[in-house]
């Protein structure tokens, strides 16, 4: 199971002297949903593009089925379905004739296209001018290509851009069904909450650097509850806890603890109150992934 | 290859492709049809100054200007809506993701562009055949004489559809493309005019005629061939250098 299906070291791309993409080192198993999490501009999309060939890295190397992409980029991309950006779609031709296009150049067998329109469920406007679709729509038909070859690994980016609660639903379900035929995905979002309900692997990027590469467990455990303390007088409240060997965080008027089992919640109030400090707050707090995402990246509010 | 031919085939579905390929031959012919019926006396006395042998000579004569000025436009605006048709779709990501060659993939779109002229031309010949007969020329049709200008012209503007085509696919805003085409087209008229300058390849389409004025008057144009045979090679060097540097992009 734990076979490396795609594996990049020091991956790099400046452009001029920005540097989108710093040194990424992704790790992906066979069957793994990855979420590649990033704020907007945080390079997934330079990094995806890397990834399919379509530009070249300034530095470090990509191999995926265990060969270079660099030697063996056609050999690679047969295996490969791929959703880049703005979804591509020929606004002169039907769903169904975007569809067939595609099935030409990679020669694949006809009955794939209703296949894929019926996944989708496209197939009641196959036969409209894509011109005509809906941003929903189009990206639904981007998905629907990239799946057209029952790829090894899927690399997904932004799938759920443009579309409708209801739509990201059925995207996700979708996605999550892949594994199970051996497929694995790479699928890139900007919104923590929507990788956290698919991804069982997470690489969260920002400004270029990979900050968190994990499983997705392993984020939610930094979302153990902590317990707040709200205090007459902070500075001496975490003296006294120190005394007794308590580790607490001072911030701002509140201590902020690690465990919250209601014996230790009150046993700390009865030290505080004994000592002379008027305890007028207890609360136990849960860290959402977006705050755990924040504190990662350091950049509140930019999501 | 087959494969590929035929989705970019499909992918020209309801494209202005095919207005552009009648379009150059359409209005020439429509031209000459004005010319030959409503001018006819003026026609015959300066085919008759010329020294044609006939009326198919001075047709072959007369449209060599126009055609070789709306040549190299229709190889301007067909090879810009072919290699449009990726740039509106968004499509270069998808396309070159796929595992085919890039080179292929601009040969592919080259081809077609190829068919294209190569309709437009085949249209153009049919056409004055039509037109002669309309109008009642005497003598043989002179079909050696009528392909030379309709298929010679497919040579002679090859370097011109090898460099348009390249500028089309690299350069997403067809606007540039299409000015550099038009103003080569009418570069091609000034250089022609001058005897030094009318040996640049670029002047080659508006004298690509198997008949030209000489001081005997209208006889078979003894340039002809050098024309061929220099854009040919030139144009083959010219899609291979595009292809090599398509190849080697980077795709946004
Ligand atoms: N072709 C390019 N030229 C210059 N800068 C680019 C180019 N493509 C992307 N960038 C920059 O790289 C950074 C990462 O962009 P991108 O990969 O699209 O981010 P994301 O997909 O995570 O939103 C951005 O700052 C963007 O401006
Ligand atoms: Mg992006």
């Amino acid at each position: 199971m734990n076979e490396q299906i795609l594996m990049t070291n020091d991956l790099t791309k400046k452009y001029m002297k920005h540097t989108s993409v710093d040194g990424i080192n992704l790790r992906i198993e066979r069957g793994q949903i990855y979420g590649f999490l990033g704020p907007n501009g945080a390079g997934k999309t330079t990094t995806i593009r890397m990834l399919l060939g379509l530009i070249k890295p300034t530095q470090g190397t990509i191999k995926i089925f265990g060969q270079s992409l660099k030697k063996n980029r056609l050999q690679i991309l047969q295996r490969i379905g791929s959703l880049v950006e703005s979804p591509t779609y020929y606004g002169n031709l039907t769903g169904r004739e975007n569809l067939e296009a595609v099935r030409r150049l990679r020669d694949l067998p006809e009955k794939r296209v209703n296949e894929v329109l019926e996944i989708v469920r496209l197939t009641k406007v196959a036969n409209r001018l894509t011109k005509e679709y809906s941003l929903g729509m189009k990206q639904r038909l981007g998905i629907a290509v990239a799946m057209l070859s029952n790829p090894d690994l899927l690399i997904l980016d932004e799938p759920t851009n443009g579309l409708d609660p209801s739509g990201i639903q059925e995207i996700r379900e979708l996605i999550k069904e892949l594994p199970k035929a051996g497929m694995s995905v790479l699928v890139s979002s900007h919104m923590l909450s929507e990788i956290d309900q698919m991804a069982t692997q997470v690489g969260i990027i920002n400004n270029g650097k990979m900050i968190f590469q994990d499983s997705i467990e392993r984020l939610r455990q930094k979302r153990k509850p902590l317990l707040k303390v709200g205090v007459s007088d902070g500075m001496k409240a975490n003296e006294i806890l120190k005394e007794r060997k308590l580790k607490a965080n001072l911030q701002g008027d509140f201590l902020w603890l690690s465990q919250t089992e209601p014996a230790f919640v009150s046993e700390i109030n009865s030290i505080l109150v004994h000592a002379g400090v008027s305890v007028y707050r207890l609360e136990e707090v849960t860290k959402t992934l977006e705050d755990i995402f924040l504190e990662l990246t350091g950049t509140e509010g930019s999501l | 290859m087959k494969k590929i031919l035929q989705a970019d085939q499909l992918k020209l579905k309801r494209s202005s492709l095919l207005i552009i390929v009648l379009l150059v031959p359409l209005l020439i012919l429509a031209y000459e049809l004005v010319n030959f019926t409503y001018r006819a006396e003026f026609v015959e006395k300066q085919a008759e100054m010329f020294g044609a042998g006939s009326m198919w000579m001075f047709l072959l004569y007369d449209n060599s200007l126009l055609f070789g000025l709306g040549c190299p436009l229709a190889v301007t605006l067909a090879a810009s809506v072919i290699a449009n048709i990726e740039h509106q779709a968004n499509g270069w990501k998808q396309t070159l993701s796929m595992p085919i060659s890039r080179g292929k993939i601009y040969l592919s779109k080259f081809i077609w562009l190829t068919i294209s002229l190569f309709l437009s031309t085949t249209i153009f010949l049919i056409g004055m055949v039509l037109l002669g007969k309309l109008l009642g020329f005497e003598g043989n049709i002179p079909l050696v004489l009528l392909m030379g200008d309709c298929y010679g012209m497919l040579i002679t503007v090859l370097p011109m559809m090898a460099f348009q085509f390249w500028l089309s696919m690299t350069i997403k805003n067809q606007a540039f493309s299409i000015l550099i085409g038009s103003i080569s087209a009418i570069m091609g008229l000034f250089l022609a005019a001058a005897q030094t300058t009318r040996w640049f390849p670029l002047a080659y389409p508006i004298q690509s005629s198997t008949v030209i004025l000489q001081y005997e008057g209208i006889g078979y144009n003894p340039d002809f061939s050098a024309y061929l045979v220099i854009n040919l090679i030139l144009g083959i060097i010219l899609i291979f250098i595009g292809s090599r540097h398509f190849a080697k992009r980077n795709v946004q």
